[in-house]
């Protein structure tokens, strides 16, 4: 835990919710924490004006075919922010334009302060204090592992001294990624538009050295099948719909009839090329799909021309079915050789392909730990909703690791594989433990913007850890509940009530991932009396690396089971309640592990040393 | 808390032009009792609105002194020699401030004077639950700062928020649909599956998509002939402005070929003059007689009105009153010497050349001049000469009722009130730029937006459905044509046909081949993982085909009746295509007509017939069961913040 920080009671997540921003290369989602999915999901693509200066942003104005209208992207093709004059804005548009208010009016004139008829109290503090647009808020916002520091800097800059945001965080979308698949240890296989990365992820921490990332993602897949339009016989027209006016229905593989539409002066290049993408999305999304294996699909090239093909129109009423085609637009994820290739896109090296940058990411982490991330591998981003990814996936990576148990998680619905990043943020910012991590403006107005270096960087070690100990305890002590440890006889009755505690929570459907306030509080009440002294005593969560890791881990041990048996009854209600998902559960066991914090570690030693002893006593003989 | 009643119930539903408003529920649901113009003028302190127009005006004491008290709502007379005397004018909106603008509320203080405004001339009693429908476009943070005003200033014992879109697929009695709103400014388009509202893609407030750029087309298209934008604003709302489908023929001049003889005879009048009069009265829309027909393109022949519509209000400002007036007053006399003369004979004439208004190249509406109104008040008139001049210049007023019965086209103008008293009235003609309202590109970007919305929708195997269930709502689709044109610009874009290529495999005509004996024509049944990215294939391969064609070939002439007529192949099958694409099908929603007066009123308004069946289910049935609206105790213990755990 990080004693620069003092708990703001101020940020109390059932008070004031906190935004979160997760912009990436083709949208940028924003919405508060606590909630299930991104209120707010705007284009990163802007539009721009030879005749203005202004910026249009928004799906309602980048779609209108305006002539001269250039379509721009501020991010760049590895997912960073490239043009730090148009991201401010466009972030602050996500925001303002469907979760806070564009025009806040001043507090005088709001309506609430008029002189009242009588003596009503309709006097209210100011609901807009400010010119600033977002002073209530505090952000948390997603980087890429690969962020600089320059840009994270320049981030919380704008957050600050732009916006005047209370707090900001900001967390590596790989290890939210995890978050919001329930697992604080993970190999986040992320497929996006811009990018496809793998990350590990240990203990919510990013293991820098291990982040493998390539530009062939969805974009990559549109260009592939741009490829395959143009090189198929007679090449397949690709009109985006703003140029059609209407289409009449003609015979497969004939040519459109449909009328056009006549522009004075057409919209730009880019502009199409936008529009064309939609299209784009439409057929990756009805055709495309990935040889499910097994062996690659050049290999079984014949067996899918027996398979039926599915039929395609264009906006322009061109149509033709799409057999064995569909199979080979993706298929350079997985094969470098089988990608299409032409002057303006080159081939993916071998070392590219996913099998290989998630053989290369393991290779770079601890021999121990690839077993423990290849029974997690987390798939999120939306290219990755690509029919058949998991199952090709699934067996390639079999092919590779024919030992370890391997598992591929992923979300079913398609919203929380696209959204992510956005859900761990929106899970983590909501966590009543998490409120006091917070950078606030006070510590900003000290340091600088160079606090984030300190607080966030993955590269310096100590600080990091101590992250890694506050986000994400919570899966390491459901799994170390799940090992049988068998002490003496009463505590492994305490045991079993830990582990039946667990289990079934774990397996609890799904209802509803929406996180109530409510639950927060009763985990935070949960935690009270166990660590009264919290924030005073930031000492011994400080020397907590210096304790015997045996001691420390059977002190931790002893304690939950303590506190699940003392605690049952409550933690039956919490589980039982309606809202209470899968997604929940690490913030309940965090909440409770975190009561370890208020003994000091002259006391975890002894009591940790103490179990030790039993559990060796009791093997023994 | 005692439980609610209906007649406790109150439902506001702010508007960026109008305001519903309702206590209580009736036994039968009906429209909006109360409707308010959404605006308010500046009071003489600043940061207070009034709800009408105050205007200050000097008088003389010589002269017109008394003239005043005809006005109604005549406040103060001061004394001595500058009498200041105030009047509220109720008709009048100059200087109105419009706090909703594309559904965005831009001036909150003049927001919450409108909405105290109107709890106040409703005056419910404290215990009075209060429903409000909210603006696809409102943002969380503003919905806070809304369930805060209502609370603090009311004391509303419960509030609850209801998204206006998701009222309108309640009206419908639909979990599954998507709402066009097309409103003044904007249009919202929201795609809701299962009761839940997709956030994500939808499209709010898309610019320049309301009613507003209609009149704005057509102000462009006839401005050159002189009509103003009120002018314009009005044609919009009569009955002879229509939408037609894209790709239909505008009327030309030789289908309108019907002529007057009689004004020809009577008048001696060339040119198109009496030939577009006939349309006029044979139409029975302007709500006049046959015989006037004919005077009025006598009136055409007069040298003034020979470039077009003429701006009288600038003729009553700049002093030449009484010459016009007498002028008027002329023609009248001679109008009805006219009739006398040539009311058989155009009556007789104009009865075959009834054409739909949509076959006619040019037709008439009658205008309601507030702006010459205003003029006048404004020149100080007494009451007396205010009534001969407004009585001069008021062609509408010196109508014959109407003989023909043909009042069909009027249903339009009955949900609303009838002219106050005192408006003038004026004919004024126009081409077929009527038909051009829509002409502007608004139908392609709705219809864009329709696109992107179900598109954006994450669940692919619900989009068919929801390509199905189109509701357009809203007072701006009013316009006579509108949806039928919407959707016929949504089929000729978007719909998917069947693919030739794959029609013997998946999709059978329904003309085909009976099966030989030999087994030759008997279709197979599909083989292999076809579909899989959408329930709806899947659900098809198990199927036996023949039984299958037969079904949909079935549905097909029965479901889409106009879908031929549409130019696209009869046997466009939805559920059976083997399309991952969509839309292979796009309807309109069918609403149930449960409620007479609704029906009569038209559904455009459907979102606060929704909100009234949600308040009778949350407020009465439900009693907060369902957390469906805040109470407030909920409100002190939780804040504003709050109402995102309650709002629907």
């Amino acid at each position: 835990m990080n004693n620069s920080t003092a708990p703001q009671a101020d940020y109390a997540g059932d008070e004031i919710s906190a935004l979160v921003l997760d912009p990436g290369y083709s949208t940028t989602r924003a919405g508060f924490a606590g909630e299930d999915v991104p209120k707010s999901v705007v284009p990163s693509y802007y539009g721009a004006l030879d005749s203005s200066d202004h910026h249009l942003f928004g799906e309602n104005a980048i779609h209108n075919p305006l002539p001269g209208l250039e379509i721009r992207n501020p991010m760049s093709s590895e997912g960073l922010v490239e043009d730090w004059e148009v991201v401010p804005k466009l972030w602050e548009y996500a925001i303002t334009s469907r979760l806070t208010s564009t025009a806040p009016t001043h507090p005088s004139k709001n309506g609430l302060n008029n002189p009242a008829e009588g003596d009503q109290d309709t006097e209210m503090e100011s609901l807009d204090d400010a010119e600033k647009p977002m002073s209530q808020n505090p952000l948390l916002m997603t980087e890429p592992g690969w962020n600089t520091t320059k840009s994270r800097e320049k981030a919380v800059e704008i957050a600050m001294e732009d916006w005047g945001c209370p707090a900001f965080y900001v967390g590596k979308s790989g290890v939210l990624a995890a978050f919001a698949a329930g697992k604080a240890t993970a190999l986040v296989v992320d497929v996006g538009a811009s990018t496809m990365s793998v990350t590990p992820v240990t203990d919510g921490l990013v293991l820098k050295k291990g982040i493998q990332k390539s530009p062939f993602a969805g974009n990559f897949i549109s260009s592939q099948i741009r490829l395959i339009f143009a090189q198929s016989t007679p090449p397949v027209p690709l009109v985006p719909h703003y140029m059609v006016k209407s289409k009449a229905p003609v015979d497969a593989g004939a040519p459109s009839q449909a009328t056009f539409v006549k522009f004075d002066k057409p919209p730009a290049a880019s502009f199409r090329r936008l529009e064309e993408e939609r299209v784009l999305t439409e057929f990756k999304e009805s055709i495309v799909r990935i040889w499910p294996g097994p062996g690659k699909f050049a290999q079984n090239e014949e067996a899918a021309r027996a398979a039926p093909g599915q039929p395609f129109e264009m906006p322009d009423g061109w149509n033709n079915v799409f057999g064995a085609e569909r199979y080979k637009a993706a298929e350079g994820l997985f094969d470098h050789k089988a990608a299409l290739v032409d002057a303006d896109n080159p081939a993916p090296k071998a070392e590219q392909t996913i099998s290989a940058m998630i053989n290369a990411s393991l290779a770079s982490v601890d021999v121990e730990l690839r077993p423990h991330l290849l029974a997690n591998i987390v798939v999120t981003g939306g290219s990755s909703l690509i029919y058949g990814f998991n199952d090709r996936l699934h067996r390639e990576l079999e092919h590779m690791f024919p030992n370890p148990r391997i598992r591929v998680t992923a979300p079913s619905s398609s919203a929380d594989r696209k959204f992510g990043a956005w859900i761990g943020g929106s899970v983590l910012g909501s966590l009543g433990t998490f409120q006091q991590m917070w950078i606030s403006k006070k510590e900003y107005d000290e340091h600088g913007p160079n606090i984030v270096e300190k607080r966030f960087s993955s590269d310096s070690n100590s600080d990091s850890e101590a992250d890694a100990d506050a986000q994400a305890s919570a899966p390491a002590a459901a799994s170390s509940s799940a090992e049988p440890v068998s002490v003496a006889d009463g505590e492994v009755r305490a045991v079993e009530v830990a582990g039946e505690e667990e289990a079934p929570v774990a397996k609890k459907a799904k209802k509803s991932s929406k996180i109530s306030n409510a639950q927060h509080r009763t985990a935070d009440a949960q935690e009270q009396p166990e660590s009264p002294a919290d924030s005073a005593t930031p000492a011994p969560a400080r020397s907590s690396n210096q304790l015997e890791p045996d001691a420390e881990e059977a002190f931790q041990q002893f304690y939950l089971r303590q506190v699940t048996a003392e605690f049952a009854e409550d933690l039956d209600k919490i589980r039982a309640a309606g809202d209470f998902s899968d997604r929940a559960l690490p913030v309940l066991v965090g909440a409770l592990r975190q009561g370890t914090a208020c003994f000091s570690a002259e006391e975890r030693r002894r009591v940790g040393r103490a179990a030790v002893t039993a559990a060796a006593v009791e093997r023994g003989p | 808390m005692p439980p609610f009643k209906d007649e406790q119930i109150l439902l506001i539903a702010p508007g960026s032009q109008t305001t519903l408003a309702q206590l209580g529920l009736p036994e039968s649901f009906t429209p909006a009792r109360l409707r308010f113009k959404s605006r308010m003028f500046p009071a003489d302190k600043e940061g207070e609105y009034e709800p009408n127009k105050v205007r200050q005006k000097e008088q003389r004491s010589t002269g017109l002194a008394n003239g005043a008290g005809t006005q109604d709502g005549a406040r103060t007379a001061g004394e001595g020699d500058n009498e200041v005397a105030y009047e509220e004018d109720p008709i009048s909106e100059e200087g109105a401030v419009w706090p909703i603008e594309g559904g965005r509320v831009t001036n909150w203080p003049c927001f919450f004077a409108l909405i105290e405004h109107i709890y106040m001339s409703i005056n419910p009693s404290f215990h009075t639950p209060i429903l409000l429908l909210t603006q696809p476009v409102w943002t969380p943070r503003e919905h806070e700062k809304i369930t805060q005003f209502f609370f603090e200033k009311f004391k509303t014992p419960a509030f609850g928020l209801m998204d206006s879109a998701m009222a309108t697929a309640w009206a419908y009695g639909l979990h599954t649909a998507t709402v066009v709103d097309m409103g003044l400014a904007k249009t919202d388009v929201t795609a809701i599956s299962e009761f839940i509202a997709h956030d994500v893609g939808r499209a709010t407030a898309v610019p320049d998509c309301g009613g507003e750029a209609l009149t704005q087309r057509l102000f462009e298209l006839l401005s050159p002939q002189g009509l103003t934008r009120e002018m314009c604003e009005q044609l919009k709302r009569s009955p002879i402005c229509e939408v037609l489908p894209p790709g239909a023929s505008l009327p030309g001049p030789e289908k309108d070929g019907a002529f007057n003889p009689a004004s020809a005879a009577s008048t001696g009048a060339n040119g198109s003059g009496p030939d577009q009069r006939t349309s006029a009265g044979a139409l029975g829309d302007a709500p006049r007689g046959p015989g006037p027909d004919t005077e009025v393109g006598e009136e055409m022949n007069e040298d003034e009105d020979n470039e077009g519509v003429l701006d009288v209000a600038s003729i009553v400002t700049s002093g030449k009153m009484s010459e016009y007036l007498a002028k008027k007053e002329r023609e009248k006399a001679e109008r009805t010497a006219a009739k006398k003369k040539g009311g058989d004979a155009a009556a007789a004439a104009a009865r075959p050349a009834r054409l739909p208004n949509s076959r006619r190249e040019r037709n008439t509406f009658v205008y309601e001049d507030h702006a010459l109104l205003d003029a006048l008040k404004n020149m100080n008139m007494n009451g007396e000469k205010m009534a001969e001049a407004r009585a001069a210049l008021d062609e509408g007023l010196s109508k014959a009722p109407s003989t023909d019965g043909e009042t069909t086209q009027m249903q339009t103008h009955n949900g609303e009130a009838p002219p106050p008293e005192g408006t003038i009235r004026r004919e004024i003609e126009v081409g077929v730029e009527r038909f051009q309202a829509a002409s502007g590109g608004i139908l392609e970007r709705i219809a864009d937006a329709v696109h992107r919305t179900i598109s954006s929708v994450e669940a692919v195997s619900k989009r068919a459905e929801l390509w199905d269930s189109l509701i357009v709502v809203g007072n701006g689709s009013k316009v006579k044509g509108f949806k039928d044109a919407l959707l016929a610009t949504l089929h000729s874009k978007y719909l998917i046909s069947p693919s030739s290529a794959t029609i013997f495999t998946s999709e059978l005509p329904s003309n085909l081949s009976t099966p030989l004996a030999t087994g030759a024509n008997t279709p197979q049944p599909q083989i292999g993982p076809h579909g899989g990215s959408g329930g709806l294939q899947q659900s098809s391969s198990h199927v036996n085909p023949l039984l299958l064609a037969a079904t949909t070939a079935h549905q097909a002439s029965h479901l889409h009746p106009s879908s031929s007529g549409l130019g696209q192949p009869s046997h466009s099958h939805n559920l059976h295509s083997s399309h991952g694409q969509t839309p292979t099908s796009i309807k309109l929603a069918k609403i149930p007509e449960y409620f007479p007066e609704w029906k009569d009123h038209g559904y455009e308004e459907a979102a606060f017939l929704g909100a009234q069946v949600a308040a009778k289910v949350l407020f009465v049935v439900d009693q907060g069961m369902g957390k469906g609206y805040m109470t407030r105790s909920d409100y002190n213990e939780q804040g504003p913040s709050g109402i995102h755990d309650y709002s629907m």
